[in-house]
Order: structure tokens, then C-alpha cells, then sequence
């Protein structure tokens, strides 16, 4: 059976991937699918309740808030997918380093990463955004770098582990060069997993990015992004629930969707699940 | 017929001024703890150290001036009993006689010069030392009379001495405590120092030897609660018998609940965009204007401020001495096509996505603002910017922490066209704000030009009435002052603060005062 075969007959991860997919959707065709101008303000309609005239209501600028969370799946998988590449390829460059060349090389870089591993994850996203100020792009960097060291002793500890392999080390004595190896046998072996991380990784991006924009370090307004209606929709829980909660349900189903899909890889991927369930 | 209307007219004359006349009802009670929750803890409690409001609520209650700013602005006798000028530099006061500190130690004409000395001549000198203009400090003359000096003629003296961070401090407490004075001052006010817990909370009790009319209220805790929507649920439970900086979108309801009281008065802070005058494209007074016609000021008075301020109607607000109407919505009203015709005689014409452009150039400006420093400012800044965009101009707004915003308006360079900030007029005297804001040797780092505003004509305005002792001559020149920069705006004057306190029902005597800083409780009583 192929992975594709066995990721189908896992219902909650296909509900998350078609979950993913509306995300995707909306985000690409937000220009045609929002009903208004995200950034449209009209003041006088100000927290208007959901309606015929705003499907989910309108938030404290009278802007339409179900435009706004179609605009925000941009900013959000725009951030996720940017950052994961990041936190992928850097993660996956300084890992095959460490655990190909070893020795003291592996020792220096692998204690770095674990100094920022040591940092709360907030702590460290806020630093580097501290250092090259808000805004998207840079909100992307601090997600993407936050990634990297997970990504980095991920990949590793398969490079320690594959190294050690029988055909790697058969490979090895027939001369294969290092390059080699790390084309023909050991990266192929790493990807898999690489991608199952990404996917859980696109995840806790995306709720970093709303956490960021929340404290209003990330993303600035009047660009629609969901941690940053909540962050303002926060002042009106009380009067007008729906401006908070209708942004805080977009990042629910966001970030459950990619864990689903990110379950249903990896048990799809993992050979040791093979035959299984 | 005329007869019976007049006869009416005046009984109903007589009937409105007995309903002032009679006493209230109610007797006052004394006893009990005040509680009340705001959202910062002070910096400091030493005036010379903390001149904002966290401090200011608390300190003001125990540490008294010379004179002090009645809730109708005008200035009162306090420690002062009177005074009389001597020279143009030279104002001599009489002290009140029989005055103690807290600890015992009399107030006299040397605890005067001593509290003077400490802020103008200390090093750093005081942080209120750089708003108290020429004031230089004070002369003892004999135990009870003192003179109060000045470097040069200076007009605002006395609303200057009746500012809320001018309050007397015992010299024998704080030659003994050293840096612990700022953490438990010694004044003579009608409240005295307790405890303060970072973070927590500060207590004053009521000092039972106060020289005039004692604290009805035994004692008064000050708790932090940053979260506004946690201050208002402390009001609802009980927890808090006053709220200072409720939530505006839960007032209508609390007004209509006969539990709850909401204080309230016009203040005198206004809040406005700035424009950087000094740099193109803002040095275009045109393009200035254009910026005012596009701004739907009373859309933002009615929807985002939701009651909770008042119209700005100039660079001062109402109730500052040498205020003048501006005359905002006659000579700049919301005009979309008016924008954009100054705009286009500017040379400003309409681009391919919308923005403006001229030679090339986008009409794009960056704008610096915070959240959360005065009221409903981020989202004032971004209505603005959804407003200028229907008539081409494009606002790159940065949200930032307000330390961040501060350091660079108030910066020797700033790199941004435009800022959201406030200002308060905090001795009600036009000098304050018009010297300050509008000369142009005032440009940061020296002093608050944040516009970077030059007109040779207002500095010397400015300065004939900093001079002058005459206070109709000043009132003059600070309404051709207004009139000046009211043709050459450099702000988007966007609203005037409302000082709002939410209350319980059963606080009684509470007189909100339009200085946010001059929070008066010593009137103040609790039903049960």
C-alpha cells in the first residue's frame, strides 16, 4: 500500500486536508472571494452584528470581518509557508553539517542551538523581531529562525543514525564520496520525517504569527491579519463577542487542520507503521 | 398674556435657583476605605521623579503647593494664604501659619525654599523643572513669607506654582530618607503615606492633624489592574469602588444603572495627528490642509470615541487660559473634493493605483503612533489612514511601544512624516502649550516642537507673552498666536479628552477635576 493509500484512510487527517485546501483556496482567490475591500472602513456601521449585509459581522471600523479572515488566510499561509521553508532549509543545512563532519564542529554548532532552544519560544520570536523591527516579512524571518534549531537536531540525529547504517557504510568502502551519500542515501531517508515536520510546523507558525500580530509586534494594520483582529477585538468581547471570536476561530480551524494533515503524514510516512491500521 | 409668560418665566427663574441653593440631602459619613482600581503603578511618588498620572493620583493627596487649580481651573489659595507682586521677577507670598508635615516637622518659608531648591537646583534638577519655565526659586524672607523668584518676567507664574507636581516635601524627611523619600513622601495634604506594594498597591490614610477641612474616608487603597476589561468586572463584584480609565463601550449601560456613577468632565488633553512640517512633502502648507479637509473628525467622535471626548477645536483645549476657538469646522470642514484640489494645486495628481503622485513620487507618508497611550489612539491613527486613502494618500502607519514612538518624536531627527500623540496643558496656561510646541528654538531634543514648526511671528508672540504680567495682553497675543497656526496647521487636532471616572452609587462627594492628574479625595465619602 502507498503512502497516499494510507494517508485516505485516515478521516480526521482528510478532513484537516480538505481544510487546508479551503485555506489555500481562499487565500489565492481572496481578491474574488471576499464580499468588500478588507480595508474598507465604514465607521458608522461599527461592530455591526452578523447580517445579510455582513455575513459575519463588521468589526470596530465597520469593516467586514468574513473579507478580513479571507485576507487573513493569506498573511497566515504566506507567514507558515515562508517561515517552514526557513526553519527547513536552515534546519536542514546546519544538521547535515553538525552530524556529517562531527567531532568539534558538531559539538560548537549542536550548543548553540541549544542556547535558543533554551529561550521560551515567544521570548526568542520577540527578540529577533525586536531586532529587525514589525511587519510581515520580518514577522516571517523571526518565525522561520525560531524553527531552525528543532529542525537542525531533527535531522541530525537521522544523519548520526543513517550514518551508522549497514548500506551507508557498504557505500562508503565501495568509495562513494560524501556528496554522494548524502544524495543517493541519506537525504531521501530524511525527507519524509522533514516533511511531516514542516506540515506540524506550519501549524505553530501560523499560531506565532498570531501571537506576534496579537502583541502587536507582527503584522501592522490596516493589513488584515487574525491574531491582530483579536488582539483588537479583545476591548469588545463584552459588547460585541463576534469581532474577537470570529479571527480566534479562523486560527482554531488553521492550526488544527495542518496538525490533522501533519498527523496523517507521519503515520502515513512512518515505515514502522506500515501494514498497520 | 406677556404678563402671566414673564410671571412664569420667573417662577421657574426662582425654582432653578432654589434647587441650587438647597444643601444636598444627603449628610456626609465618614469612615470606611476607598478602593480604587487604575491600570499602571506609579513610577515614583516623589513629584521631582514622576510627573504622569500613576504617581501624580497618589502623591497629589499628600503633598500640597502654594496654590492649587480649582475643578473651574482657577487658581486657589492652598499652603499660600496670599501673595503679591513685588517686582516683574519677584512674587512674595504669605504662608499659611500652624501647618505641620506628617512627620511633625512645621511648614515654614525654609521648607519652601528647601522643596525649590531640591527640584531646580538638584542634579538632575526635577523632572517638572524643564515645564516650570523661568522659575528660579525662592528667597525666605522672614518664618512665614517667602518670595517665589523668576529669571526674567514671566506671566504664567502662578498657575505654574498651582500645578499638581509643586507640592511641599518635608526637608527633615527627606534628609533623612535619602532615596526612600520617593517611596513614601512627607507632605502636609489631607491624606498621609502608608504602604506601597509594587506592583499591588499604595495606601494613604487620613491625616487627623490636617490644618483645614479633614479626609472624610478613613483610608484610600490604590490597586493595580492593567487589564481594562478586569477594572470594570472589579467595579461590578465590588471588589473597586472607583475605576479610573473605564471601558468607553461600557459606559452607556453603566450610566443607566442607578449602582453606578459616571463622573465626568471635559479635560483639557487634546490628541492629535502631527504633521512633520519640516520635510517634504508636509512642508507644503497646502498639502497640510488637504490632510485636515480629508479627515472625518466627527465620524471618529461618534464611533471610535463613542461619547468618551469631546470635539478638539484648536491646538488647546477649552478651559486653558488664552484658549481660542480655532474654528476647525468652518475653516477646514470634511471635504473629500476640497482635499483633493488643494492637493492638486500642490501638484498632486491622481497615480495609476490611486495615490497621488507628483514628478514620480508617491504621495506616501510613514506615521508613528501607539496603543493604548491615550485613548483609542491606534484606532484613531487607522481611520485616518482608511480616510486619507479615499482621497490618494497613502499612510504607512507603525504601531510601536509608546517608549519607542517618544524617543523618536521627540528625537533631534525625525524620519517619519507623521505621529499620533496628546498633549495636556497641566497649568492651564496657553504658555505652556503655544511656548513649548510652536517656537521654533523649541525643536527636539530641546524642547516639544514635534512638528518642527517655524514662524518667526509666533516666537515672537510666544515670547511678548511669556513676558508680560498683563494677562489681558497675554489672552490677546495668545489668540493671534491661534489664529496664526490655525492657517498653517501642522496638527490634525482630533479630539479633546473627557476625564471619565466610573464610581459605585454609594461613593459619595467626588468632584472630578479636568486635570487628569488632580484626582481631589479628601471630599469624597462613602454611603455604606
Amino acid at each position: 500500500m502507498n503512502a497516499w493509500a494510507r494517508f485516505r484512510r485516515n478521516r480526521l487527517a482528510l478532513v484537516g486536508l480538505a481544510l487546508v485546501v479551503l485555506l489555500a483556496f481562499s487565500a489565492l482567490l481572496a481578491p474574488w472571494l471576499a464580499p468588500y475591500d478588507p480595508t474598507r472602513q465604514s465607521l458608522i456601521e461599527k461592530r455591526a452584528r452578523p447580517g445579510a449585509k455582513y455575513l459575519l459581522g463588521a468589526d470596530e471600523f465597520g469593516r467586514d470581518i468574513l473579507s478580513r479572515v479571507i485576507y487573513g488566510a493569506r498573511v497566515a499561509l504566506v507567514v507558515g509557508v515562508l517561515s517552514s521553508a526557513i526553519a527547513l532549509v536552515g534546519g536542514l543545512l546546519l544538521g547535515v553539517v553538525a552530524g556529517f563532519a562531527g567531532a568539534w564542529l558538531d559539538a560548537v554548532m549542536m550548543r548553540g542551538l541549544e542556547i535558543l532552544l533554551a529561550f521560551p519560544y515567544l521570548l526568542l520570536a520577540l527578540a529577533i523581531v525586536a531586532a529587525l523591527g514589525t511587519g510581515t516579512l520580518n514577522t516571517t524571518i523571526a518565525v522561520g529562525i525560531w524553527g531552525v534549531p528543532a529542525v537542525a537536531r531533527i535531522v541530525r540525529g537521522s544523519v548520526l543514525a543513517l550514518r551508522e547504517t549497514e548500506y551507508v557504510g557498504a557505500a562508503r568502502a565501495l568509495g562513494a564520496p560524501p556528496p554522494a551519500l548524502l544524495r543517493r542515501h541519506i537525504l531521501p531517508n530524511i525527507v519524509p520525517g522533514l516533511i511531516v515536520y514542516g506540515t506540524l510546523f506550519m501549524a505553530n507558525a501560523i499560531l506565532l504569527e498570531a501571537a506576534l500580530s496579537f502583541l502587536g509586534l507582527g503584522v501592522q494594520p490596516p493589513t488584515a491579519s487574525w491574531g491582530l483582529m483579536v488582539s483588537t477585538g479583545r476591548d469588545v468581547l463584552l459588547v460585541a463577542p463576534h469581532v474577537a471570536t470570529v479571527p480566534g476561530l479562523a486560527i482554531m480551524v488553521a492550526v488544527l487542520a495542518f496538525n490533522l494533515v501533519g498527523d496523517g503524514l507521519r503515520d502515513a510516512l512512518d515505515p514502522r507503521l506500515r501494514g498497520s491500521v | 398674556m406677556r404678563s402671566r409668560v414673564s410671571r412664569m418665566l420667573i417662577g421657574l427663574l426662582v425654582l432653578g435657583l432654589a434647587v441650587t441653593l438647597v444643601p444636598p440631602v444627603d449628610a456626609q459619613k465618614r469612615g470606611g476605605t476607598l478602593t480604587i482600581v487604575r491600570p499602571t503603578d506609579p513610577v515614583s511618588l516623589d513629584p521631582n521623579l514622576e510627573t504622569t498620572a500613576p504617581g501624580a493620583w497618589v502623591y497629589f493627596n499628600m503633598l500640597e503647593g502654594l496654590l492649587t487649580l480649582d475643578e473651574k481651573m482657577q487658581v486657589k489659595p492652598a499652603l499660600a494664604t496670599s501673595y503679591e507682586v513685588m517686582s516683574p521677577t519677584k512674587v512674595r507670598f504669605k504662608l499659611r501659619p500652624g501647618v505641620k508635615f506628617h512627620d511633625g516637622t512645621p511648614f515654614n518659608a525654609a521648607a519652601v525654599k528647601f522643596t525649590f531648591d531640591r527640584a531646580l537646583k538638584g542634579s538632575p534638577p526635577a523632572r517638572w523643572a524643564s515645564l516650570a519655565g523661568s522659575l528660579e526659586g525662592a528667597e525666605v524672607v522672614d518664618d512665614l513669607t517667602v518670595d517665589i523668584v523668576t529669571r526674567e518676567p514671566y506671566g504664567p507664574i502662578l498657575r505654574t506654582l498651582a500645578m499638581y507636581c509643586m507640592g511641599m516635601v518635608s526637608p527633615t524627611a527627606v534628609q533623612k530618607m535619602g532615596a526612600d523619600f520617593s517611596r513614601a513622601p512627607v507632605g502636609t495634604g489631607p491624606f498621609k503615606f502608608v504602604e506601597w506594594k509594587t506592583n499591588t498597591h499604595v495606601i494613604i490614610e487620613r491625616n487627623p492633624d490636617y490644618w483645614g477641612d479633614k479626609a472624610l474616608v478613613d483610608r484610600v487603597i490604590f490597586k493595580v489592574v492593567p487589564e481594562e476589561g478586569a477594572r470594570m468586572i472589579a467595579l461590578q463584584t465590588g471588589d473597586a469602588d472607583m475605576v479610573l480609565f473605564p471601558s468607553p463601550a461600557q459606559l452607556p449601560a453603566l450610566r443607566k444603572d442607578p449602582k453606578f456613577t459616571v463622573h465626568e468632565t471635559t479635560g483639557i488633553r487634546v490628541v492629535f495627528a502631527g504633521l512633520h512640517a519640516g520635510q517634504p512633502p508636509l512642508d507644503d502648507v497646502r498639502v497640510r490642509q488637504a490632510l485636515l479637509h480629508a479627515v472625518d473628525r466627527k465620524a471618529i467622535l461618534d464611533n471610535i470615541m463613542e461619547g468618551s471626548a469631546g470635539p478638539a477645536r484648536g491646538v488647546l483645549a477649552p478651559g486653558v487660559f488664552g484658549y481660542k476657538d480655532m474654528q476647525l469646522e468652518r475653516l477646514y470642514p470634511f471635504d473629500r473634493a476640497r482635499a483633493k484640489a488643494l492637493l492638486g494645486q500642490a501638484g498632486w495628481m491622481p497615480g495609476p493605483d490611486g495615490v497621488m503622485t507628483k514628478g514620480g513620487q508617491r504621495l506616501s507618508l510613514s506615521w508613528l503612533a501607539a496603543r493604548g497611550r491615550y485613548p483609542k489612539d491606534g484606532e484613531i491613527t487607522e481611520a485616518i489612514q482608511a480616510m486619507f486613502k479615499e482621497v490618494g494618500v497613502e499612510a504607512k502607519v507603525q504601531i510601536l511601544e509608546w517608549a519607542a514612538v517618544f524617543q523618536q518624536v521627540r528625537g533631534a531627527t525625525l524620519n517619519h512624516h507623521m505621529f499620533t500623540l496628546g498633549w495636556v496643558t497641566s497649568n492651564a496656561d496657553a504658555d505652556y502649550s503655544l511656548y513649548a510646541l510652536f517656537h521654533s528654538k523649541q525643536v527636539p531634543p530641546t524642547g516639544w516642537n514635534t512638528s518642527r514648526y517655524a514662524n518667526p511671528k509666533v516666537d515672537a508672540l510666544v515670547e511678548q507673552a511669556r513676558r508680560s504680567l498683563n494677562q489681558t495682553e497675554r489672552e490677546k497675543l495668545y489668540g493671534e498666536v491661534q489664529d496664526i497656526i490655525a492657517k498653517e496647521m501642522v496638527w490634525i487636532p482630533v479630539y479633546t479628552t473627557k476625564e471619565i471616572i466610573a464610581a459605585r452609587a454609594a461613593v459619595k462627594g467626588f468632584n472630578i477635576h479636568p486635570v487628569e492628574y488632580n484626582l481631589t479625595l479628601s471630599k469624597t465619602w462613602l454611603e455604606k
